[in-house]
């Protein structure tokens, strides 16, 4: 087992020997390190708003500063919270109402449509 | 910089303890979890994880056993984590007959002994990853990080005994597999 061990040792130390991070990876090791500690110090609405400025900025090319940043994400979290995000209703119930939607499949023109029909519980 | 202005840089969010961090255990972190995961991708990701990880609970290191034990079980469940996970089982894009280290010539050797050596040694890896996962961890800790079995047990949290038997279980199955690959000890 000895002679197994020292070979084993030696197979393996020299396969993995040259197996090392390279510049990039450390670069964006470092980087992504140094980030989490700039998110730690700054705060959740920082971090946030310059996620969502790299967002805009890699996807539709707009640039905004990181107050215009912040500002923008506070409008949009009050909107959010105030309104909701509308969405068609489900089948079932709808919370709080006795009222049961169900779906129905329509023709308009070429196109097929679902719509939502309210049903009331007696009818079922 | 010493183990201990590490930890304390960390604390602090000191640039150049991330630095010590990275240039002295990212190398050996990487070795690890290729050993575990046989994919580099995929152990780039848990090498970045578990800095992470460390960096976010370095307050917790409370210094009962060493930095380097500590930070090694952090990236052994990461690695482990990461193979167990189905989008892994999914996009693995190692093909198992492909050879998982390339291009890595040894000095002193012509090109056709070079690409002997190359072949046995991506047949060891290949073994290795056909080990039960439990074996495989302890059989890339000692060999590969020539970790004692103090370590290994502090790193995976059990007990020596325990350690012992899975070392020796995984060697035995290591040497069965080799051997039938045509190797001899």
């Amino acid at each position: 087992m000895k002679e197994f061990d020292s070979q084993i040792k030696t197979y393996l130390n020299k396969e993995l020997k040259d197996v090392a991070l390279s510049p990039s990876n450390k670069e964006q090791l470092h980087l992504n390190l140094t980030n989490y500690y700039q998110i730690k110090k700054k705060g959740p609405l920082t971090a946030f708003s310059r996620r969502f400025r790299i967002f805009l900025e890699n996807t539709y090319e707009i640039s905004l500063t990181p107050v215009a940043a912040t500002i923008l994400v506070i409008i949009l979290a009050v909107n959010v919270s105030l309104f909701g995000i509308s969405h068609p209703p489900t089948p079932g119930y709808k919370k709080d109402t006795s009222t049961y939607y169900v779906q129905q499949i329509t023709s308009s023109g070429d196109s097929l449509q679902i719509i939502y029909v309210p049903v009331e519980k007696e009818e079922m | 910089m010493t183990e201990n202005q590490i930890v304390q840089g960390l604390i602090k969010g000191n640039d150049e303890a991330v630095e010590a961090l990275i240039n002295t255990y990212g190398d050996k972190l990487l070795r690890t979890a290729l050993a575990i995961t046989g994919d580099r991708a995929t152990a780039e990701e848990a090498v970045q994880d578990t800095l992470l990880q460390v960096c976010r609970k370095i307050s917790s290191y409370k210094g009962d056993s060493s930095l380097l034990t500590w930070i090694f079980r952090i990236n052994i469940n990461i690695a482990k984590n990461k193979l167990r996970s189905s989008w892994f089982k999914k996009v693995s894009l190692h093909d198992p007959g492909e050879a998982l280290f390339t291009n890595l010539p040894f000095k002193d050797q012509g090109p056709e002994e070079n690409l002997l050596t190359q072949e046995r040694h991506n047949e060891v890896l290949e073994c290795l990853k056909i080990l039960p996962l439990k074996y495989r961890e302890v059989v890339v800790l000692f060999y590969i990080q020539e970790l004692t079995t103090a370590e290994l047990s502090s790193i995976l949290n059990q007990s020596a005994g325990t350690i012992k038997s899975k070392l020796s279980r995984g060697r035995i199955l290591l040497k069965q597999k080799l051997e039938e690959r045509g190797f001899s000890f």
